[in-house]
């Protein structure tokens, strides 16, 4: 599913990424480890297409995303990837219905009935017409990952998904992630939760850049 | 979607973008007002200027008067018929001009007149000949042997002060002669195909450069000074615009990251934010035509001393130059907007 063959990011001198290479299969649960600037979100970033490596090869869904153009890249993460932040990320003046159908409207057609559905799915069907100032954090998560499911995406790219939760709301977020990965969803997951490392099937740590420990 | 986008977007910031609609409301009335005024009063203000003096003299072939004469042309909107001639009175060479009143008074609505002005039996004397002649109004002035009374002073800065004018029946009484040497004509429209009409009766037709000159230099510069202010305010209604838009990236640079890491295309987020320019252009240029009405409503009256009409084609100019300005003034923010790094954005750099 993901292919990544020496992945190399380099900022001037400093290099967040050295030498990278893994692979990822369809429906794994891959969890991303590492200390605070070790360059796991840079290679979150990389794989969601939302960034791109100065060296090396990434190769996602079939398709090699190294060398792509902008318009290409957005079309493809359109298309393939499904994106959770930490800081969640909501458009503030829509409630939380719009917040999910403006994926559907950037993918193709936006439909009401789903994007309830997908917000009924993560437990937020009596707060459709909230906005984000609305909502909790644990709600604006839960709000965030039925947009990231809209469009069927086959692959779920997650940086820090609990890193701002409650312990309530963590546990609700890892269950539907529980839930898409029993669906046989491929998860990439960013976090330095050891908790959530061990609910994936495989961790890769990171450090300054480079792989320093699968399993 | 899109337009709950929009929509939605602009009553969030709806104090910003109240600036902004101020702001292409105050260049859509000055060109609202500008176009009115072109359209609707410069013909008008033809009419008016051409109604503050005659336009056309003609003269019949030399030794002759004319007895009658009639409108030849269409333009002809108005004409004074003059006979002029000289005479000796208190041992000073005054010129006379028999005149109709009527028609002298509405053709030279400037003549400033103390007293009245004349009926049969009275003259109106210019300020100089009424100094050369020591004459006030009420003084009795012998002509030859008919006796009349100065009804008036006349004063107008021009050469009709040094002269004595009459009734032209007294006038004729005097000369001796039947009908008028000198017409002043008015006319709206095609000065010289009248002229030529007229040439064609056999008149010498002069036409009066001077006054058409200033008329079409005065409708000209009018034009040109509107122009001017109505350029430096949709100039400033630019930057006004530019500057809301700019501050509304800035402020939004996480949403647009947002989206773009949604997959919102740069085309797509370009054309919610010329959407947005286009709503506050249609709105403001919508008000400000409104605005410009009234305010053309205020020159024509104030100054042109008519009032302006409604005209479609001004509403649809006023707008399609409200929106173009709009766009015009969202094309930096919306390179700015497009360039923004979904990354950097979203790190809430």
């Amino acid at each position: 599913m993901i292919t990544a063959k020496d992945l190399e990011k380099k900022y001037g001198t400093t290099c967040a990424l050295d030498g990278v290479s893994f692979t990822i299969e369809k429906g794994e649960w891959t969890t991303i480890m590492g200390p605070s600037g070790s360059g796991k979100t840079t290679l979150l970033n990389i794989i969601g297409c939302l960034d791109t490596p100065t060296a090396g090869s990434l190769v996602v869904n079939g398709k090699e995303t190294v060398g792509l153009g902008q318009k290409a890249r957005t079309r493809f993460r359109r298309e393939n990837i499904g994106l959770i932040f930490q800081q969640f990320h909501m458009i503030p003046h829509l409630t939380a219905l719009e917040n999910v159908m403006i994926a559907q409207y950037f993918h193709s057609i936006e439909d009401e009935e789903e994007a309830k559905e997908a917000l009924q799915r993560v437990g937020m069907e009596h707060r459709l017409d909230h906005r984000p100032s609305q909502l909790s954090g644990g709600e604006q998560q839960r709000v965030c990952i039925a947009r990231a499911l809209i469009n069927e995406p086959e692959i779920i790219l997650a940086d820090e998904p609990t890193g701002n939760l409650d312990k309530k709301n963590e546990e609700a977020v890892l269950r539907i992630f529980r839930e898409l990965h029993d669906e046989g969803r491929t998860l990439v997951i960013v976090t330095h939760n050891p908790e959530i490392g061990v609910m994936g099937d495989r961790v890769i740590e990171i450090s300054h850049g480079r792989i320093c420990g699968r399993n | 979607m899109f337009a709950r986008l929009v929509t939605k977007s602009l009553r969030e910031r709806w104090d910003r973008v109240l600036v902004a609609v101020l702001a292409i409301m105050l260049g859509a009335a000055m060109v609202a007002s500008l176009l009115t005024i072109s359209f609707d009063i410069s013909e008008k203000m033809g009419g008016e200027l051409r109604s503050y003096g005659a336009n056309l003299v003609v003269y019949p072939d030399e030794g002759w008067y004319i007895d009658s004469f009639e409108s030849l042309h269409p333009s002809i909107i108005g004409w004074v018929p003059f006979q002029y001639f000289e005479i000796e009175i208190r041992e000073t060479k005054v010129r006379l001009a028999g005149t109709d009143f009527e028609a002298a008074a509405k053709m030279n609505p400037w003549w400033y007149v103390e007293g009245k002005f004349p009926e049969q039996g009275e003259v109106l004397a210019g300020i100089n000949a009424a100094g050369k002649l020591s004459l006030e109004q009420g003084d009795n002035l012998m002509i030859e042997e008919h006796s009349f009374k100065v009804s008036g002073i006349l004063d107008t800065g021009t050469a009709d002060d040094d002269r004595i004018f009459l009734p032209m029946e007294d006038a004729e009484k005097i000369s001796g002669r039947s009908g008028a040497n000198t017409i002043y004509l008015s006319v709206l429209g095609d000065v010289d195909e009248a002229a030529g009409t007229l040439e064609s009766e056999n008149y010498r037709v002069k036409k009066i450069r001077q006054v058409a000159d200033t008329e079409k230099e005065l409708l000209d510069k009018t034009r040109l000074l509107m122009s001017i202010v109505s350029i430096s305010v949709l100039a400033a209604a630019l930057l006004g615009l530019m500057s809301t838009m700019i501050t509304g990236v800035l402020e939004r640079s996480r949403e647009i990251g947002l989206m773009k890491s949604l997959g919102c295309s740069n085309g797509r987020v370009a054309a919610i934010f010329f959407a947005e320019a286009g709503v506050m252009g249609t709105i403001g240029g919508t008000f400000g035509y409104a605005a410009g009405l009234i305010l053309a409503q205020f020159i024509g009256l104030e100054i042109f001393d008519t009032s302006v009409s409604l005209k479609p084609e001004v509403f649809v100019l006023t707008l399609f130059i409200s929106i173009f300005i709009a766009l015009i003034g969202s094309l930096f923010p919306v390179r700015r907007a497009v360039s923004i790094d979904p990354v950097i954005a979203l790190r809430g750099e």
